[in-house]
């Protein structure tokens, strides 16, 4: 299992998405629903081979969940997101559970530089109309 | 105050449980200018759309709600590390935190539901307060702001911390009344306090009255609505008899008489007619007092539109004083006996040395009024 690295990140999970917000470098991390629900298990106590099955058996042996999982782990390791810790047998099931779909999505977040330049940008006149915020206008 | 038919219908589905028409959320949405329409209104439409899993929102509308939305709980987070920061300091001091106003929402009333706060807001004792404020100016990323009759401003690296002694702002000092029935629970690995139910319940009409007073927050006309369903919802909150009782007790049962009738007409379940009536209904001097605040209101507009208008004037600290004076009067008109025998503004002449020069006196004259009403 994996802690968030509080010394640089605050994460908050709403409505399941979490938003990331790492206060040292200034940068957003804005994960979808479905990556939303793997850093929930990562986060609460799952560990990454439960992680790794539990989306095997939602989503059938086929579904690259090895390579998916380990590829979004190492992004949010790399962007001192997570830190590792002991794995304390938590049921990785229900997180995989939330996914919705057919066929497991590709895992992973995006990335904003500067949240106090997003923070000024008005949300609704200055942002792309088919994306929303924080994707400005061309 | 009077709500429109629209904002009380978006209320209504936003609290309605699980059944929520799609054709009564059309009809909502019907002539939806979003270019038009506040900011807060289309983050409680956000809240409908996530809430009804975007069923009859049209697809234009929702890029830019969700953006809204993601936009808004980034602003609500701005800073909070460095809140925890602090509240983790006061804690390790052996100092008792509460967290109150859009914070309290955030951490236990309605957490992880966005609502743009401006800055955060923390009550110790009291008796703690000096020791509370030093340690919290010592803080990396802290500096001092202005003090006023009831907190310190602190200026934090993204978001001002109110660290108040006192919770009600005005009337008489009921804090130490609020702090004996405080909820306590644990928050980033400390035990912290909230307001009791009731408390929060009676501080939030209590704000939302100084905001209507002040004709300020004049965009923000649905969230306190919210903050106390919420609320009542959570306290479970069913005696109004009790909370009567309370709001007397604390000062501020004319504010939940002024404003409840609205609360009413918007979520009758949770406070009907009936109990409205019976328990909130003004009585003479209620009259009287809301004469008085018609008064205070127009001198507070007045003096506003004077300072709006006399911008790049500078004028000596004499006049300064005469226009604070002047202020103070309509001022403990509306604050009662307390903040008249209160003496002189905590903190004035200090904050004229610190900031007359930056603008004009008129410009340091409302930041200031801005601090301690």
């Amino acid at each position: 299992m994996y802690i968030f690295n509080d010394n640089k990140v605050y994460a908050d999970l709403a409505d399941g998405q979490y938003i990331v917000l790492n206060h040292v470098s200034g940068e957003y991390y804005a994960f979808d629903k479905a990556s939303s629900a793997v850093l929930e298990a990562l986060t609460s106590g799952c560990g990454r081979e439960d992680v790794a099955k539990a989306l095997a058996e939602r989503f059938g042996e086929g579904c690259g969940a090895d390579e998916k999982l380990s590829a979004f782990i190492d992004s949010l390791l790399a962007a001192e997101m997570l830190l590792p810790e002991g794995a304390s047998g938590q049921d990785a099931a229900p997180f995989a559970e939330k996914i919705e779909g057919e066929s497991l999505p590709e895992l992973g977040f995006e990335r904003f530089t500067d949240v106090a330049d997003l923070l000024m940008m008005d949300p609704i006149h200055e942002v792309d109309e088919d994306m929303g915020w924080p994707i400005p206008k061309e | 105050m009077e709500i429109g038919k629209q904002d009380k219908t978006l209320l209504r589905l936003l609290f309605s449980g699980s059944s929520c028409p799609a054709d009564e959320v059309s009809s909502l949405l019907a002539g939806l200018d979003i270019d038009g329409e506040r900011a807060e209104r289309l983050l409680l439409l956000a809240l409908l759309g996530i809430k009804t899993d975007w069923r009859a929102f049209p697809a234009s509308l929702r890029p830019r709600l969700e953006g809204i939305y993601r936009s808004m709980r980034l602003r609500d987070i701005y800073g909070v590390p460095w809140l925890n920061g602090q509240i983790r300091r006061l804690a390790a001091a052996g100092i008792p935190v509460m967290i109150i106003k859009g914070m309290a929402m955030r951490t236990y009333y309605a957490p992880g539901v966005p609502r743009e706060m401006s800055d955060f807001d923390l009550a110790v004792p009291k008796e703690r307060f000096e020791e509370a404020r030093d340690l919290a100016l010592s803080a990396e990323g802290a500096a001092k702001a202005y003090d006023s009759i009831h907190s310190q401003t602190i200026i934090g690296p993204q978001k001002d911390l109110d660290l108040h002694f006192r919770i009600f702002k005005y009337g008489v000092n009921t804090s130490p009344l609020i702090w004996e029935r405080a909820a306590a629970f644990e928050y980033e690995g400390v035990r912290v306090f909230v307001p009791a139910p009731e408390d929060m319940f009676i501080h939030i009409i209590d704000n939302k009255a100084r905001d209507e007073i002040r004709g300020e927050h004049t965009g923000r006309r649905l969230m306190w609505l919210c903050d106390l369903e919420r609320v009542a919802e959570k306290g479970d909150i069913k005696d109004w008899k009790s909370v009567r009782d309370r709001a007397e007790e604390l000062g501020s049962l004319y504010y939940l008489k002024d404003l409840l009738p609205v609360f009413s007409e918007v979520f009758p379940e949770r406070l009907p007619p009936a109990e409205l009536e019976k328990y909130f209904t003004k009585d003479a001097a209620d009259r009287k007092k809301e004469r008085q605040l018609s008064e205070y209101k127009r001198c507070f507009k007045d003096y506003r539109d004077y300072l709006a208008s006399h911008k790049e004037e500078k004028y000596g600290i004499s006049r300064a004083l005469r226009a604070l004076s002047f202020y103070r009067r309509t001022y403990s008109l509306y604050a009662g006996p307390d903040y008249r025998s209160a003496g002189a503004p905590v903190g004035f002449i200090e904050f004229f040395r610190e900031t007359h020069h930056e603008g004009s006196m008129a410009a340091f004259l409302l930041r200031y009024i801005k601090k301690i009403v």
